[in-house]
């Protein structure tokens, strides 16, 4: 259709504004409250005009375009009066530029200046009203226009339900929670309402004065979960610095980030960071060259592997660093030492995901996009902390809650996310196959299932049936603790639901029955006939930035990159082919709890590892440290000392996230790219280049000369991922399968029920207790896992400013119950032991736990949970049962009572 | 009627209906001779209760409770007489009635058949009996309050016996849905609430909506600085409002209505919950309303006293949960409003309307008021007039028929000044144009709204500034803040406003407020803020000299104004020091029998010595 705007006519689309049809054309109308994530709200009034016919002004960003439509945007009377909405605007406040953080990317400034507007005619005097109590948030609210992008975007965009309106006329202004400061608010600080306000009201409290346009941006992928957050890092390159974050308003994030993508980026330019190779001498590490070092580890690789042979030698590749560099890792350690002993920290989490989902699937990862969430009608979410662990993430999950989608939270704790959900179930910890079963059996029962799926696509419905009767929801309630009658209404509200998303994290993976688990799972959509179909699917959340790709790039015992099996010997021929060597290994290697062990027996005996801090990360720390002891050579390549680097004969400092060009794929399988923004420190090295350093010593060229040269060596022999180039990602990612280079990338897997794997199969799946119950001696469950403020084993989160101040040290999560019992309070110091070991720290007394289970996570090497975890492992994959030991609780000494605040998320 | 209620319910057919009102208008209780007892708030207020109390004991001991009955019922009108009251044999009318009284007039007249005297009403020299008779009444055309003061608005069996339910019995039996609607529309009845939308175009919008999901809304939540018109249906008579929602329902094919009423109207909400569980228990409301498998439901969402809550987006964000704040059409409440689906809203008295028109015909109905307006408008008369209350005018009767015919004139014995009608967003209406029929066109050309009905008569002694201050400062504290000209222009022409009364006005102001009442008006996003320069807007008009006077003259002609006021005392002061002793600020000097003199600079005008001066001494200007 065609419109007029001041004489000339436009083309327009169906359901365009005529605000964008002139932003399209370049004729500038001021606007400000409207930002296209928080949508029409016609409130600040400039961008009115005049419209033929129409009564009055109207507000060009919620006026539709009309065919026909004459638009005046530049008359005097529009001119006048939008100038004078400017100025009344201006009048609200105290507007000075000068040391303002936004001059100059300021939206209002920008209005000022088309309009000649160069102070209010109605001049109040400032209020110096600012609000400094967060960490990481300014508000100065003399800079405010009361727009709402911030308060829409908080309640209807990251849905943190924090800032919101309050009093009338003049008085309007924004408010954290009931008109309390921010840094007692239940804010979690991720900052979206810093990256939409228009003007200088909500600032970035650590960017202060570091830099208004001299700084350089550069667009890359976030270091932190699994989600791949697309940013932009505001460098100064003088100081080879990070000074700033924003989110970048794409896929998938769409501008979103948490409190770590936004703030945690500090770390990169640490003092502490590695920077030189060092070598123990005398019990000391000391300094070395590279050549020095990387000759010493060829040396002893070499001595040892000649008397022991290759399997003795075992790598560790990383879910935090780049596909390439473990690429490179997979490929030294199969190409060059010839053994496929090579694993990573999947092992540790999602490794029963890979396995299950392979299984039934075909493919070992989520079959739909994240933005596929906001298609759901429901939200089957079980053992996921997703507000916690994937921040952004829940933010697309209460995002669909809003828009009318219903959601069951199926968690033994009750995690923030079970605020918005229509129903919190909470099962009994490490019970989700008997739960998941009898929710199949009811759904059978009640004809809810899709039949015509199960026989058309699946190979054998009619076992499944069979099996399923073990578990009728009588049997199933009393196993799970959860009543017949919420199990018999979850049945009915997955079985009644025409799209089904079932998300799900570590509470399914960490056990024991991890892999059943999953496979139950997958037994569930498959019933339901939720697979391969928008809005649906199985969709794990992979936890760390890169854990995804550390899989597809084969830094796995069974296979190499993109899956291709180690032990098919079409796969063996090909890589010895375009590797130029012979004689690959032709067994699986050893997964990694299994290359540790064989450490205490003398089979392994060299543990080449990249980015995986073993000591602090595996569970039963006593008993990790005694094999890490036990071996004879261990090299650790790092970003940071650890708890690990303490016990290597060789450290190599390695470059982090922003000093090296690469890759990262995300939970939804989305390839994303990386762009080297700033110089690493001292002579630290990509991991590539290692690789490439030890193979050429070792008589093996790799051919890594650069991030890309590895990526493109993967890509040679890769498969799914062989159409990924990295111009193609330079400025959005492409999801696998992704087979040649013309391919658009594939968001959903298993589309219309074609399985990878041709039909899909049912498992049969029953109920094993986890290993170990909770008794008189050790009556307390313990749970671990991530929280909002930190990230691993806290390298990262607490080496950057401001985290560790919101979240200082581990608390130990108890139910209100026990806790009352014990005359615990929050805040007074605890003993927890285990049959391996015991940390203190203080008590957190919160109704997020159950009667009888308590929580705590792995991030401070003071007091971390896997002194306590136990080393059983699930039969499958060997991941361990993270999320399920037994342990008792001794109170130390009273502590300073912590009041909490309401509904405070993720701390007390 | 209790036995009535058990009897009968629920209704399951129109035969039915028609059966139980036949029941009651046969009834003993029906036929008895009456006593109307205004239980009004107004009334209630000033202890009717006390008095009919008072009576019935009076009844019982003279054994008469049997053959006369009490009937509490809404508001009668004329509220600043209260308690008031009729004697149903002879339509005697009795005002400022006190428990005391009682006797009297059960001795005196329901025994002695002879009128007391002394609390019957005055009308110039004359004393007039009888309710017919007296002016305020008179004068009047009660259709839509036909039942206030004839009914107790607690006992739906009062309403069924004047026909009440008798409308949707027709509209479920004999009419379509399309009917009703072209019913309403042939009638013109306007939307009440102030903007006069016609209704039935906005229900025809409705009705064409194909979305399963519709509502029905009630707006109550009557905000205007002295208007109680709504309040007054809806403790007076409402189940004609409950009736014309379901009938509206049924027009637009909702089956869900919320009515939307200040929790500052206690009496308002505690009656329309009756009403409401009345009509459930009568089958009147609920699934298969007369067995015509037609359902309808509804629910009481109370508001928490925001001024914008009135404005109908608004009002539905609100009954949503979230803080009251309008947002901008289109999309329009018919097709997108509460939670997104086609709503229809309407005023109290809107609804109050529809039965009658429905049982006597939008033709008929149309007979009533002006070219463009049809029907009859409630007002309510408050300020400077003889008799205050609550009144009904065909539309289209002059402003001076109420004012000095209904009204009776000005109270004050000053001169009549202006009008101000339609509360906040409307303007005020000089002598000059004393004969403008109260219709909406001719109010808009003045510069003035019809509004909801709020009408405050002004005399000599109000200042025109002080009244635009008044109503400004008004919508500045009720504005929601959403957008920037309500939000901050009002704020700066309250700002200049101020300023003006304090003294301190500077010509080129005025040219300022007049450029913001243009921006305030044309940019903001509601009614409210486009109608907040009105009072001002409208005082300029027709009083831009006072407002010279207070920058100029820095004179307020009223004495309104504190900050322009002069005390003086006079030659004729003789030192009693009475003055001098009550000044709180000791602003006022002067020896025992010397003459007192004000220091102005002291003097905070608080008048204090004017009220104590026993000699005329003191004088302000």
């Amino acid at each position: 259709m065609q419109i007029t705007i001041n004489s000339n006519s436009y083309e327009a689309t169906q359901g365009e504004t005529v605000l964008d049809v002139a932003k399209r054309n370049g004729i500038y109308i001021p606007t400000l409250c409207y930002h296209a994530k928080t949508g029409q709200s016609a409130k600040c009034r400039a961008c009115i005009v005049q419209v033929e016919g129409m009564r009055g002004f109207q507000t060009s960003c919620n006026l539709s375009a009309r065919d026909g439509m004459t638009v005046q945007t530049e008359s005097k009377e529009i001119i006048e009066t939008q100038k004078q909405i400017v100025d009344l605007m201006l009048s609200q406040g105290y507007h000075n530029c000068l040391a303002c953080e936004r001059s100059g990317s300021c939206e209002l400034q920008d209005v000022c200046y088309h309009l000649g507007i160069e102070k209010t005619t109605y001049a109040d005097a400032p209020t110096g009203r600012k609000d400094e109590s967060s960490e990481f948030i300014v508000i100065d609210y003399d800079k405010c226009i009361s727009c709402g992008r911030c308060v829409t975007a908080c309640n209807n965009v990251v849905v943190n339900e924090v800032l919101g309106f309050g009093h009338r006329g003049k008085h309007t202004t924004i408010m954290c929670d009931d008109n309390i400061l921010m840094g007692d608010s239940s804010c979690v600080q991720c900052g979206e309402c810093v990256q939409i306000c228009p003007t200088g009201a909500l600032t970035d409290k650590k960017s202060r004065g570091t830099g208004r346009g001299n700084l350089d941006k550069v667009d890359t992928t976030c270091p932190y979960c699994g989600v791949g957050c697309q940013i932009t890092l505001h460098v100064d390159k003088a100081k080879n610095k990070v000074v700033r974050v924003t989110g970048r308003e794409v896929w998938p994030n769409n501008g979103m980030l948490c409190v770590k993508g936004r703030y945690g980026f500090e770390f990169h330019a640490s003092p502490k960071r590695l920077q030189y190779p060092l070598i123990r001498k005398n019990g000391k590490h000391e300094r070395a060259t590279w050549d020095e070092a990387l000759d010493y580890i060829v040396e002893r690789t070499k001595e040892i592997v000649a008397k022991h042979g290759p399997d003795v030698f075992s790598a560790l590749g990383s879910g935090r660093i780049t596909n390439e560099n473990n690429y490179a890792i997979q490929k030294f350690t199969r190409a060059v030492v010839k053994t496929n002993n090579i694993d990573h920290c999947a092992r540790t989490c999602h490794a029963p995901t890979v396995a299950g989902l392979a299984h039934a699937f075909g493919s070992g990862a989520a079959t739909n996009s994240i933005n596929d969430i906001l298609e759901s009608e429901l939200l089957f979410v079980i053992g996921s902390n997703m507000t916690e662990a994937h921040p952004v993430v829940s933010y697309y999950v209460k995002q669909a809650v809003q828009k009318g989608a219903k959601m069951i939270v199926c968690d033994p704790r009750k995690v923030d996310i079970a605020h918005w959900s229509d129903l919190h179930v909470p099962l009994s910890v490490g019970t989700d196959v008997p739960f998941l079963n009898g929710l199949i059996n009811e759904i059978i029962k009640n004809g809810w299932h899709d039949e015509e799926f199960m026989i058309n696509n699946t190979e054998n419905p009619e076992e499944l049936k069979e099996w399923v009767k073990e578990y009728p929801v009588e049997v199933a309630s009393k196993i799970c603790g959860v009543p017949e009658e919420t199990m018999r209404k979850v049945a009915r509200m997955l079985g009644e639901a025409k799209k089904v998303n079932v998300i799900y994290c570590l509470g399914i993976t960490e056990h024991t029955t991890g892999t059943d688990n999953v496979k139950t799972i997958a037994n569930l959509q498959m019933v339901l006939g939720h697979i391969g179909k928008k809005g649906c699917g199985v969709n794990p959340l992979r936890g760390q930035n890169n854990v995804q790709g550390a899989c597809d790039m084969g830094a796995l015992p069974n296979v190499f990159h993109n899956y291709q099996s180690c032990i098919d010997e079409r796969a063996i021929l090909k890589m010895e082919k375009d590797w130029g060597v012979t004689g690959l290994s032709r067994k699986e290697g050893y997964k990694l709890p299994t290359m540790l062990h064989k450490a205490t027996s003398g089979e392994t005996k060299i543990l080449f590892c990249v980015g995986d801090n073993t000591v602090q990360t595996e569970p039963n720390t006593a008993k990790t440290i005694k094999e890490i002891e036990a071996l004879e050579f261990l090299v650790v390549v790092d970003i940071f000392p650890n708890m690990t680097t303490e016990y290597a004969d060789v450290i190599l400092p390695d470059v982090c996230f922003n000093e090296d060009d690469g890759t990262y794929s995300n939970l939804d399988r989305r390839v994303q790219f990386l762009h080297k923004a700033v110089n690493a420190p001292g002579e630290s090295k990509p991991t590539w280049w290692i690789m490439q350093e030890l193979g050429k010593r070792m008589g093996v060229d790799l051919g890594f000369h650069s991030a890309e040269h590895t990526w493109e060596d993967m890509r040679r022999t890769g498969t799914i991922m062989g159409g990924i180039t990295y111009e193609r990602i330079q400025h959005l990612g492409l999801q696998w399968p992704c087979p040649t280079v013309t391919h658009p990338g594939t968001p959903i897997l298993h589309m219309n029920g074609k399985f990878t794997r041709g039909l899909g199969l049912f498992s049969h799946t029953t109920y094993r207790a986890q290993a170990e119950l909770p008794d008189a001696e050790y009556p307390f469950i313990l749970s671990t896992g991530r929280r909002l403020w930190h990230y691993h084993t806290g390298t990262q989160t607490r080496n950057s400013i401001g985290l560790e101040n919101i979240f200082p040290e581990e608390l130990l999560e108890i139910s209100p119950y026990d806790a009352k019992i014990m005359n615990v309070k929050s805040g007074d110091m605890v003993k927890a032991t285990s049959r391996r070991g015991t940390i203190t720290l203080k008590a957190w007394v919160t109704d997020r736990s159950p009667k009888g289970v308590t929580w705590c996570a792995f991030h401070f090497h003071e007091a971390h949970a896997n002194v306590l975890t136990n080393d059983a492992y699930d039969n499958v994959t060997e991941t361990p049962e993270y999320k399920a030991c037994a342990i008792q609780i001794e109170k130390v000494s009273d502590g300073v009572e912590v009041i909490s605040r309401g509904f405070r998320q993720a701390r007390p | 009627m209790m036995d009535l209620n058990k009897l009968m319910c629920p209704i399951k057919s129109s035969s039915e209906l028609l059966a139980l009102h036949q029941t009651i208008i046969d009834s003993k209780e029906f036929k008895s001779d009456k006593i109307y007892i205004c239980a009004g708030g107004g009334c209630i207020a000033s202890g009717s209760m006390k008095v009919k109390d008072a009576i019935a004991a009076q009844l019982e001991q003279a054994q008469l409770n049997d053959k006369i009955s009490i009937v509490e019922t809404g508001c009668l009108g004329p509220c600043a007489l209260g308690p008031v009251m009729i004697i149903g044999k002879d339509e005697t009318f009795y005002q400022n009635v006190k428990p005391k009284d009682a006797q009297e007039i059960v001795e005196q007249h329901i025994k002695g058949n002879t009128i007391v005297e002394r609390m019957i009403h005055p009308v110039g020299e004359k004393k007039v009996a009888k309710r017919s008779d007296i002016p305020f009444f008179k004068n009047q055309k009660k259709d839509v309050l036909r039942n206030c003061g004839k009914i107790n608005p607690t006992k739906i069996a009062d309403y069924i016996s004047v026909g009440g339910y008798q409308a949707l019995s027709k509209v479920l039996t004999e009419m379509t849905s399309e009917k009703v609607v072209s019913e309403v529309t042939i009638s013109g009845i306007r939307g009440r609430g102030g903007a006069g939308f016609p209704t039935g175009v906005k229900w025809g919008y409705a009705s064409k909506s194909k979305d399963p999901i519709k509502y029905i809304l009630c707006n109550a939540d009557e905000g205007d600085p002295g208007a109680f018109m709504d309040r007054s249906i809806l403790e007076g008579d409402p189940h004609s409002v409950l009736e014309g929602m379901i009938i509206g329902a049924y027009a637009i094919g909702s089956s869900q209505g919320y009515i939307y009423v200040r929790a500052e109207y206690p009496l308002a909400v505690e009656r329309f919950q009756i009403a409401i569980d009345q009509a459930r228990e009568f089958g009147l409301l609920g699934e298969n309303i007369l067995g015509s498998g037609f359902n309808f439901d509804l629910e009481i969402r109370k508001g928490s006293g925001a001024f914008v809550c009135g404005e109908e987006t608004a009002l539905m964000v609100s009954i949503e949960g979230k803080r009251g704040e309008p947002r901008p059409r289109p999309p329009f409440p018919a097709e997108k409003g509460l939670w997104n689906k086609p709503t229809v809203l309407n005023n109290v008295e809107t609804f109050s309307n529809i039965p009658q028109l429905i049982l006597e015909g939008g033709e008929h109905y149309a007979k009533t008021g002006t070219d463009k307006s049809k029907g009859t408008k409630i007002f309510a008369l408050a300020g400077t007039v003889k008799v205050s209350g609550l009144v009904e005018v065909a539309v289209g009767t002059p402003l001076r028929e109420l004012v000095f015919d209904i009204g009776g004139g000005i109270s004050t014995g000053k001169k009549y000044k202006a009008a101000q009608i339609g509360g906040p967003s409307g303007g005020c209406i000089p002598e000059q144009h004393l004969d403008v029929p109260l219709d909406y066109e001719s109010l808009n050309s003045l510069g003035a709204i019809m509004g909801s009905g709020g009408l405050i008569v002004m005399d000599e002694s109000s200042c025109m500034v002080d009244v635009a201050r008044f109503f400004m400062e008004f919508v500045q504290e009720e504005s929601c803040g959403k957008c920037t000209p309500c939000r901050e222009g009002t704020a700066r022409m309250l700002d200049l406003l101020n300023k003006i009364c304090d003294g301190n006005g500077e010509m080129s102001d005025l040219d300022e407020l007049e450029k913001l009442s243009g921006t305030v008006k044309n940019a903001s996003l509601c009614g409210l803020g486009q109608t907040a320069p009105n009072p001002f807007q409208s005082t300029f008009r027709y009083f831009k000299e006072e407002y010279i006077e207070h920058i100029r003259d820095k004179k307020c002609r009223t004495a309104v104004c504190k900050s322009l006021i002069k005390f003086e005392i006079l030659d004729a002061c003789n030192g009693c020091q009475s003055c001098k002793k009550v000044c709180p600020v000791e602003a006022i000097l002067g020896d025992k029998k010397q003459q007192h003199i004000i220091n102005t600079d002291l003097c905070i005008r608080c008048g204090l010595c004017l009220s104590t001066c026993k000699f005329d001494a003191i004088i302000k200007y």
